[in-house]
């Protein structure tokens, strides 16, 4: 009864794997990041302590799929799940128009802490214009957009599995 | 003790994941992207994932074109229009028998040619994101595979293994931004260094000035590093960039393989040559 919860993690997960490996793999200018669109959703929505273990969770699954180092998705996830909560918590209102912005400037926060983890730790500095812009067109913007049907997703599962994550409800 | 633990115990969960992170990227920073056992059981445990939904995808494909399709023709009731249908999708079937024959008959001379031995592996899936292009194989460790070894397609090289399951593994593009190998320009043989980039082409870096390169010039692997085979095409030279000052030029390359039409690639196990290679597989 109690492992109700663990159910909407677990199908949000089974389907981002999906669809990042299999589905969208083969479209290349529709790639959104959907691990960090999960991650930021149950942060938004959940925002219990918990969050931050799962957006390392979350992290190292996008590191499985991933040729950079191991564990630089995981620790930028887990750092950005800080504020990300912080606004959760303090700010955030279930507004629809709100939702894509956030998840869009999660996705660049992520992708910038990333570059810089890569560069003071590893010095790779290869950015360039083409590829920033490549970026926001296939990656930021589909993640901005993604997140209303995944929101709903869990929405609807919290409803069905009559759990409510918010209020810890299990 | 215990009621300091129990007290502290989610700044403390905190901090051994900040810890962990910690050692594992500091761990990578010598020998990049370490082989680790999470990676390996996700990947062993999406693998059969990936081919439920492959194997399910062509079923609903072939289900609706060969069916349903066909129901939706008949309750039109035009029989010329069936037929004319019937003979496009004939066509079509017909085409599409024709690709996959030349494809199979270009390995099947690659293969005659290319004395390797080798492994042909079908790609199940492919990951692209900002930093990083990956592309999953149908074949595994059970096939001989390991990491390291070379993906490679008549038309040239593909790229590296990244990652092994016993039933999958995980290439690394030549295109990503990490892959990293030395070539020869087959006109003048000249070694230079190839990397990939942020926008899916190939960078000749710190390539002598003075060194004659011109556009259009055919880059083969040099063999040198061991994992890639000697004399495969890699791309060829579609623009340099030579500053008024400097020790160096750069070029980009145009990769001989087009790496986003792949259905089927070949893994070199070791080269006739050398059965020592790839020397850094494990």
């Amino acid at each position: 009864m109690m492992l109700r919860f663990v159910y909407p993690p677990l199908l949000l997960l089974f389907v981002s794997l999906w669809a990042e490996a299999f589905l969208l793999g083969h479209l290349s200018w529709f790639s959104p990041n959907l691990f960090c669109l999960c991650a930021l959703i149950f942060i938004l929505h959940w925002r219990g302590p918990e969050v931050h273990f799962l957006a390392a969770f979350f992290g190292i699954l996008a590191d499985s799929f991933s040729s950079i180092p191991f564990g630089t998705y995981g620790l930028v996830f887990f750092l950005l799940s800080f504020p990300a909560r912080w606004y959760a918590v303090k700010i955030f209102q279930e507004v629809v128009v709100t939702l894509p912005v956030l998840a869009g400037t999660f996705a660049m926060a992520c992708h910038g802490l990333v570059y810089l983890l890569l560069f003071l730790l590893f010095g790779e500095d290869r950015a360039s214009l083409v590829w920033v812009r490549n970026l926001i067109w296939a990656d930021i913007l589909p993640t901005a957009a993604l997140i209303w049907p995944y929101y709903l997703a869990l929405l609807f599962m919290e409803e069905r599995l009559n759990i409510n994550l918010s209020q810890r409800k299990f | 003790m215990l009621a300091f633990l129990k007290r502290y115990r989610f700044r403390i969960s905190i901090g051994v994941v900040l810890l962990y992170f910690f050692l594992t990227l500091v761990g990578q920073i010598e020998a990049k992207r370490a082989e680790n056992w999470f990676s390996g059981l996700i990947q062993t445990l999406t693998h059969p994932f990936l081919l439920v939904s492959e194997t399910t995808t062509r079923g609903v494909s072939g289900l609706w074109n060969g069916y349903i399709a066909l129901i939706h023709v008949q309750e039109q009731n035009q029989q010329l229009l069936e037929e004319i249908k019937i003979l496009k999708e004939e066509v079509a079937r017909g085409q599409e028998i024709r690709t996959a024959f030349n494809r199979q008959r270009r390995l099947l001379e690659f293969e005659q040619i290319n004395q390797d031995k080798k492994v042909f592996a079908e790609v199940v899936g492919e990951v692209k994101r900002g930093f990083s292009k990956l592309l999953v194989l149908n074949k595994g460790s059970k096939d001989g595979i390991k990491r390291n070894f070379a993906v490679v397609t008549p038309e040239g090289v593909v790229g590296k293994i990244q990652s092994v399951t016993p039933y999958g593994s995980v290439v690394q593009l030549i295109t990503d931004p990490n892959s990293q190998f030395p070539v020869l320009v087959q006109r003048n043989r000249a070694k230079a260094m190839i990397q990939g980039n942020l926008e899916g082409s190939l960078n000749i870096v710190h390539f002598p000035r003075r060194t004659d390169l011109e556009k259009g010039d055919l880059v083969i692997t040099s063999g040198l590093a061991g994992i890639m085979p000697k004399g495969l095409a890699v791309g060829r030279v579609s623009s340099i960039e030579k500053k008024e000052f400097g020790l160096f030029q750069n070029a980009n390359l145009t990769p001989a393989v087009d790496l986003n039409r792949l259905e089927e690639v070949i893994v070199i196990l070791y080269v006739r040559s050398n059965i020592h290679q790839p020397l850094f597989s494990e």
